[in-house]
């Protein structure tokens, strides 16, 4: 199948998972054989461009982009699919009942995702959960889970780091990260007693405004193998996301590398196994279990536990082959 | 804009909605979009269509003190892209008459960043990434 895929600038997958997804959906899709194209709204005359290539499918990613794009490309006849990649309109909402807003920028995504989920032939979503509010809030749209990422396969560790650490990873742009880290430094780790949280991600303009919490190192932004280098020193990935809707990669990212995961209920999102758990992960919400948690996973024996849990789930649930055989799925039902 | 140049509101580019009386205009190609109340929303919705500034004032019951103001609006709209001019082969919207109250466009740009072009690409070209663009 010739598939056209079209996304709002060059994807640079190290900067952020959404970028990272179309990596995956791109190699994935070039890997089951389809011929695969990406084209860039940020270069001129993308329409004619995709129009030139005479695709098949079309895979619009991000709603901006979709709103945009249909009306200029659903003439070409050929089958539209929207890459929510998140439901944009349900995390603005749970941010602005979290911090007390009234603002109506949920209500203005929700008109735009409508629209996309309303004309697309087929919507990709990253979870179960997702699928459910999409087919509950606009009735009739054609939607489906896929895996949305691939996690590529590494060695388990050979047990609890010697020193507690600590690591986050992901950017402070994507405003769950911002808050999630600001709440964590002052309501949990004041509590920890000598351990080292390592941020990863682009937070230099940010860095300074916790230059007076000890403890607390920012990389930068590393490339993948310079920022699986330094999880491999970590104990336990933190995931303290208090709003959010979708999959989030950092989470099986750290479950991938077999570092056992603390995080909120936003953190697990779509990652449930067959019991409702996520292997390898211990949920926590307020301070006081976050703290419990970090002291069970002190212990070396449940510390193993969880890191052969949640890597053996990602390794299952997340592999390139298990990504293509559900995308095959999706593909053969639009056609 | 001149008088007699048939006007709509610029699809696809531009989309809105209209609950309880207030309208919601989002533009897709900047990210922004507007709030306008219910008075901006009667004019707003001349233009849901194809119109004319020439039509609008002509059906206006408030017309004469006002026409210097509506057109200006109008050109202003035009300018920001919201209105642009219909197509060649579109014929004037029949509508009633109508009441000026007045006209606020109130902008909102916090979602620039998931409806804009170029959402997460601010890398400096030539250094490529982690290097941020210059402002």
């Amino acid at each position: 199948v010739r598939i056209a895929l079209c996304e709002t600038g060059t994807i640079t997958p190290e900067r952020d998972a959404g970028s990272r997804a179309v990596a995956d959906l791109l190699g994935e899709l070039t890997g089951l054989g389809h011929e695969v194209q990406l084209f860039v709204e940020a270069e001129q005359d993308l329409p004619a461009r995709v129009a030139a290539f005479a695709p098949q499918v079309i895979v619009i990613s991000r709603p901006g982009l979709f709103a945009r794009l249909h009306p200029l490309l659903h003439p070409l006849g050929a089958r539209m699919v929207y890459l929510a990649h998140d439901l944009h309109f349900v995390r603005m909402r749970l941010q602005a009942e979290l911090q007390g807003s009234t603002h109506n920028s949920s209500g203005v995504l929700r008109l735009i995702e409508e629209q996309c989920f309303r004309k697309a032939d087929l919507s990709l979503v990253a979870t179960a959960e997702e699928v459910s509010i999409v087919e509950a809030e606009f009735p009739g749209a054609a939607v489906r889970a896929v895996n949305y990422f691939v996690l590529p396969e590494h060695p388990l560790p050979t047990g609890l780091p010697a020193s507690f650490q600590a690591a986050f990873v992901g950017g402070p742009l994507h405003e769950p990260n911002f808050d999630g880290i600001r709440w964590f430094l002052s309501q949990v780790w004041p509590g920890v007693a000598g351990g080292q949280l390592v941020i990863h991600g682009a937070w230099e303009h940010e860095a300074p405004r916790f230059a007076d919490v000890t403890g607390v190192r920012f990389t930068g932004a590393l490339s993948d193998a310079e920022l699986d280098e330094s999880l491999a020193a970590a104990s336990v990935g933190i995931a303290p996301l208090r709003f959010g809707a979708g999959m989030k990669r950092k989470t099986l990212h750290y479950l991938s590398l077999g570092l056992p995961v603390v995080g909120t209920e936003f953190a697990v999102e779509g990652l449930a196994d067959g019991a409702g758990h996520t292997p390898g992960v211990t949920v926590a919400t307020t301070p006081k279990e976050w703290l419990a948690a970090f002291t069970l996973l002190s212990d070396p024996d449940f510390w193993a536990s969880q890191s052969l849990a949640g890597w053996s789930f990602v390794r299952e649930r997340f592999s390139a082959s298990r990504y293509r055989e559900v995308l095959s799925s999706a593909l053969d039902e639009l056609q | 804009v001149e008088p007699d140049t048939l006007l709509t509101i610029n699809r696809p580019t531009v989309i809105f909605d209209v609950q309880d009386g207030e309208t919601v205009v989002i533009d897709l190609a900047s990210g922004h979009y507007y709030r306008l109340d219910a008075a901006s929303t009667a004019l707003w919705q001349r233009f849901d269509g194809s119109t004319t500034v020439a039509a609008v004032l002509e059906s206006c019951d408030n017309r004469p003190e006002l026409e210097p103001r509506v057109t200006a609006i109008v050109g202003d709209l035009v300018e920001k892209a919201l209105l642009a001019p219909a197509r060649v082969d579109a014929t004037a919207t029949e509508a009633g008459p109508w009441h000026f109250g007045g006209f606020t466009l109130e902008l909102f740009t916090d979602l620039e960043d998931i409806l804009g072009l170029d959402p997460i690409h601010e890398v400096d070209p030539a250094r490529g990434w982690p290097h941020v663009a210059e402002a």
